[in-house]
């Protein structure tokens, strides 16, 4: 469902890398990964291309389920079910942050105004209890959606919670008023993107008779700073953070890397990260938390290996790719080389372009790569606990496997905390 | 300003009602999923289909 979700997104070009709780997204999906609790079977299907349809069953102390139901009125034609997934679109991992291009207004003026604001419903009971769980997305305009979440329980107080959302997105900056029925809790956060972005840079560029600059622009990289103010209004109290995230790729080898710095003043919380896609089947990532009012520290480390499958892949077409890049860049540099260019200067645009081969090639990698399974590890210094997760593909079936494995501060004895398996099928 | 001066009757009556129409769009919002994705859908799939979460053949 949350796939489906992605989906929705990406139909309707809506960028979730551009919004503030997803700034350390990265370093999360490979160090806070969830591991499965008890045994648990998900079976999803798409009815039609406007509605889907998911059952849950799982054996976390009691035995319960769950039913969903999903309709989007956009029709949701580019999903793909558990068989012909890859892995790297089916599990969250790590994403190459990419500057956002200006999107032009040409692409959405073919598309009728009634598919232009789609909408999505989601709806989920919760058995037994009946609880339910709502969502709501409802695009306002192109930049602008309203997302309301909501859990209606009648055991809960209150009858349970709502969340509304409404966000602003555009390339350059994200906003968000968010508030919150529980506690009256009112936010707002947002994202200012820094650097321009290629497309227009290359334009300006042309438009002026310059050619680009030979100190590396911010060209592949992304800097964005963050905020979040809370209130709540019942209780009176604040809260506050703020986040900081530069993410680049490497000139020479094209390998994507994303640094945060998050800092919550009103805790005292400071919190920097470090991720780096090392190849093309690995990643790995550090995080070091410092407290500035109790000097607590802690140190956490992590890594994903993907596990390349058997069968021949197009992983073997790697050649055609870097050479079908090859040929394409003396073309493109001709795009950026000016009339009046100097000598000098005819070395000077040669390593761009080649970066920018390299990187579209690791990228094609990375996206073409059939990867069987993965391999998550964890670990935290201060915690003193290990999480290890295996994700994999078995007949059509998406299993995911993992175990969380902690010291026990007072005897010194390793202990299991959790251990689940989780089986998933769509189709 | 006028304050409305709300009865006690009118008061429960109130309540209730919100009552009645929580109760409602808690179970009535699947449905109304299930309705919008049965008249989005041009075939017109049976409900059996629509309420299915297993894949048909």
């Amino acid at each position: 469902m949350e796939y489906l979700q992605k989906c929705f997104y990406k139909t309707t070009g809506w960028s979730e890398d551009n919004i503030f709780p997803n700034i350390t997204s990265n370093s999360q999906a490979i160090l806070d990964f969830s591991i499965p609790n008890g045994c648990k079977l998900d079976i999803s299907s798409k009815s039609s291309d406007y509605s889907a349809s998911s059952f849950t069953l799982s054996n976390y102390n009691v035995i319960n389920g769950s039913l969903a139901y999903l309709y989007s009125s956009i029709p949701l034609k580019n999903t793909l079910g558990t068989k012909n997934m890859s892995l790297q679109e089916a599990l969250s991992g790590f994403k190459i942050i990419e500057p956002k291009e200006l999107e032009t207004k040409s692409e959405f003026s073919a598309v009728p105004s009634d598919i232009s604001k789609p909408s999505l419903l989601y709806g989920r009971m919760y058995f037994p209890g009946s609880a339910l769980e709502a969502m709501v997305i409802k695009r306002i305009s192109k930049s602008t959606q309203l997302l309301i979440k909501s859990i209606s329980n009648p055991n809960l107080s209150k009858n349970g919670t709502m969340i509304i959302y409404l966000q602003n997105n555009t390339s350059k900056l994200s906003r968000e008023f968010i508030y919150s029925t529980n506690e009256a809790l009112i936010g707002f956060r947002c994202l200012y993107n820094f650097g321009q972005n290629e497309k227009t840079s290359a334009t300006s560029a042309k438009f002026s008779g310059q050619h680009l600059p030979i100190i590396p622009k911010l060209d592949n990289s992304v800097v964005s700073i963050g905020t979040e103010i809370w209130y709540a209004a019942m209780t009176l109290s604040p809260g506050l953070s703020t986040a900081f995230r530069y993410s680049t790729r490497s000139t020479t080898t094209g390998k994507p890397l994303t640094m945060t710095i998050a800092c919550n003043p009103i805790l005292g919380q400071l919190s920097s990260t470090y991720t780096v896609k090392t190849s093309v089947a690995s990643t790995f990532s550090s995080r070091y938390e410092f407290n500035l009012y109790s000097y607590a520290s802690n140190l956490s480390l992590g890594f994903e290996l993907y596990n390349l499958s058997k069968q021949p892949s197009p992983y073997n077409d790697t050649d055609a790719i870097v050479n079908s890049s090859m040929k394409i860049s003396p073309n493109s540099q001709s795009i950026t080389i000016s009339p009046g260019m100097s000598s000098i200067d005819v070395t000077g645009p040669e390593p761009p372009i080649h970066k920018q081969t390299v990187m579209a090639v690791f990228q094609n990698l990375v996206k073409q790569s059939d990867f069987s399974s993965v391999l998550k590890f964890s670990t935290s210094l201060n915690d003193r606990m290990i999480k290890l997760l295996w994700e994999g593909r078995c007949k059509d079936f998406l299993v995911s496997a993992g175990t969380r494995i902690s010291l026990n501060p007072n005897t010194n004895q390793p202990e299991f905390n959790k251990l689940g398996v989780s089986f998933s099928y769509a189709c | 300003m006028a304050q409305i001066a709300l009865s006690d009757e009118s008061k429960e009556r109130i309540s209730t009602l919100l009552d009645y129409s929580r109760t409602i769009s808690h179970y009535g919002f699947i449905p109304f999923i299930l309705y919008l994705g049965w008249s989005a859908t041009p075939s017109k799939p049976s409900l059996f289909s629509l309420l299915s979460p297993f894949p048909s053949a």
